[in-house]
């Protein structure tokens, strides 16, 4: 079995550099962009902060900033775990490449400028910055598989086999279909070889429970657009945990999402889905579903923090704190700029 | 100053077209007044699709709001290179009173959640709902066109209409009834100075009727 000394002190270190409770409260009280760039340069965001308000001014520096910190941490990731160990990396991280192929491939397909393309993406996967650079300059989608396919990147093949259709029909869902089931194939394909590891398999365990969640909110839109099962059974993604296809088609198959409760009565995800429901019904919106299953998750994942510290618990923690810290520092940056109060901001925010 | 044909003819002619402008104030008015009836039912309908509109605006704005706080401005933008529909309108053409409207036939740019190019798997709802709502704003947007430029034309007829009805109310009939007036007084006087050269010439020939009896 593959102990994580080495990879999982450097974790515990970056873990030493997210933000306490008390930051949000500071960020929370101030009143201009400017003194939130004081506060963040007391952090790990403030040399990302400061770079990137110097060419854009105000609140959309700081989220430029932010969003340059989380791809440049990922990124670190990437590079310090051992070859042996990378899988768990790329495996955690696999889902940026696919955000940004397929920003790339929309890109192409509406015919985006270069800088238009460039700032959808994130470099926080295997594709580093300048191989990204060089997908955008590519000339068309088919062009786009071609350099994935002479680089060996492994999310090619589903390109080239979804691209006949692409080509057919003209629709981008063939191609974006295709990544999404080739990311979490893969995943659990590389995690299943290594099936007498431990952190193998609890990283395993994580990706089912998340197929299990983008499963549950697939049902809840196809339900909400009076879908029947049988079309929506094709953005079914097989591998989850506990939401198996006949649990799929029958929250498909329901009129009211009220009653969605009673398909996951059974399941592990019946509080969450409890507490998801009751913010449905405040305010009407599937997305405050979709936030009750998020902060689960988040909290989920963040108490591995205490489970075994030579494990891969620290990166799937570490990787759903430090996403979520983001995000919070982001609903702050975001909810300030647009007059949001107190209350609302910490209403949207998953504080663990 | 237009000239004036101190005639009977003339004077005929001015109060013909007194006749003739009357009549046509009278039908201006008409029409203005269905005009108005018109643009006030219109106005109802561009205040309702204008409050609509403030609505929707509010909902988009904060759903993208939302969206860009939870899924960060990188997300929205991926998401936002897979629309490639834009906005398709067909103008035509209607008439209210004889006037030209241009009909804005809308087709809708709402989708259903399949109905969008980008995978629902990798896409959030958040993003789903602020598509929704932006979708819905540019369908209002293209209902409020169509309504305002009926208002508009509406509008600039009623107001040429009522210049005209005024132009024709205190300017054209008055000076024509000034004309006719002074047409009048000038035949008037001219008869009157006809009657009074006759009896002058009348006068002068008895006088001289007179002297010639005397002399013989």
């Amino acid at each position: 079995m593959a102990r994580l000394e080495y990879e999982n002190a450097r974790l515990r270190s970056l873990k030493r550099d997210l933000l306490s409770k008390e930051y949000y409260d500071r960020l929370l009280e101030s009143d201009t962009p400017e003194e939130m760039v004081n506060i963040f340069s007391e952090t790990v965001y403030g040399s990302d902060i400061s770079a990137a308000v110097i060419n854009d001014p105000g609140y959309r520096g700081i989220e430029n900033g932010l969003k340059e910190n989380l791809a440049r941490s990922f990124s670190k990731i990437v590079s310090f775990f051992s070859s042996e160990n990378k899988y768990l990396a790329e495996t955690m991280l696999g889902r940026y490449d696919i955000w940004n192929i397929k920003a790339i491939i929309r890109g192409k397909h509406i015919g985006a400028s270069y800088e238009e393309i460039i700032e959808a993406v994130m470099p926080a996967g295997e594709l580093t910055e300048p191989l990204l650079r060089a997908l955008v300059e590519a000339l068309d989608i088919k062009n786009v598989i071609d350099l994935l396919t002479i680089w060996g990147f492994a999310y090619s093949r589903p390109l080239r086999d979804a691209y006949p259709e692409y080509h057919s029909s003209g629709k981008l869902l063939p191609l974006e279909l295709s990544l999404d089931f080739a990311f979490y194939e893969r995943s659990l394909k590389l995690l299943d070889e290594h099936k007498n590891d431990f952190d193998a398999m609890l990283l395993s365990e994580f990706i089912r429970q998340e197929i299990d969640f983008v499963n549950i909110m697939t049902a809840i839109r196809l339900s909400s657009e009076k879908t029947s099962p049988e079309d929506g059974e094709k953005f079914f993604v097989p591998g989850g945990r506990k939401f198996p296809l006949k649990k799929f088609k029958d929250a498909v198959r329901l009129s009211d999402p009220e009653m969605i409760i009673s398909v996951l009565s059974d399941t592990p995800y019946s509080k969450a889905a409890q507490e998801g429901l009751k913010r449905y019904l405040q305010t009407g919106y599937v997305s405050a579903f979709q936030r009750a299953l998020e902060e689960f998750i988040v909290r989920q994942a963040t108490k591995l923090f205490l489970a075994d510290p030579l494990s891969s618990a620290m990166l799937i923690a570490y990787f759903y704190a430090k996403h979520n810290e983001v995000t919070n520092l982001r609903i702050i940056v975001r909810g300030k700029s647009v007059g949001m109060n107190e209350e609302e901001i910490r209403e949207a925010m998953i504080i663990v | 100053m237009e000239e004036i044909h101190v005639t009977r003819m003339e004077l005929l002619e001015k109060k013909k077209q007194i006749v003739l402008a009357e009549q046509g104030a009278d039908l201006l008015k008409k029409k203005r007044d269905a005009l108005l009836i018109e643009f006030m039912s219109v106005m109802d309908l561009a205040l309702q699709t204008s409050e609509e509109l403030q609505r929707a605006a509010r909902e988009a704005t904060y759903a993208i709001s939302i969206a860009r706080a939870v899924d960060g401005t990188v997300a929205l933008k991926a998401a936002g290179l897979a629309v490639e529909k834009r906005p398709f309108v067909e103008i035509t053409g209607s008439y209210v009173m004889g006037i030209p409207i241009p009909e804005i036939n809308k087709v809708s740019v709402r989708r259903s959640v399949l109905g969008r190019e980008w995978s629902m798997l990798g896409v959030s709802s958040r993003i789903d709902e602020t598509a929704e709502k932006m979708e819905n704003e540019v369908d209002i947007i293209v209902e409020v066109a169509g309504v305002e430029t009926k208002l508009k034309r509406l509008a600039a007829e009623i107001q040429k209409t009522r210049r005209r009805v005024n132009a024709l109310d205190y300017i054209v009939v008055p000076r024509l009834k000034e004309q006719v007036k002074f047409i009048s007084q000038s035949l008037e006087e001219r008869a009157r100075e006809d009657i009074f050269r006759l009896k002058k010439v009348k006068k002068s020939l008895e006088k001289r009727k007179k002297e010639r009896t005397t002399k013989k």
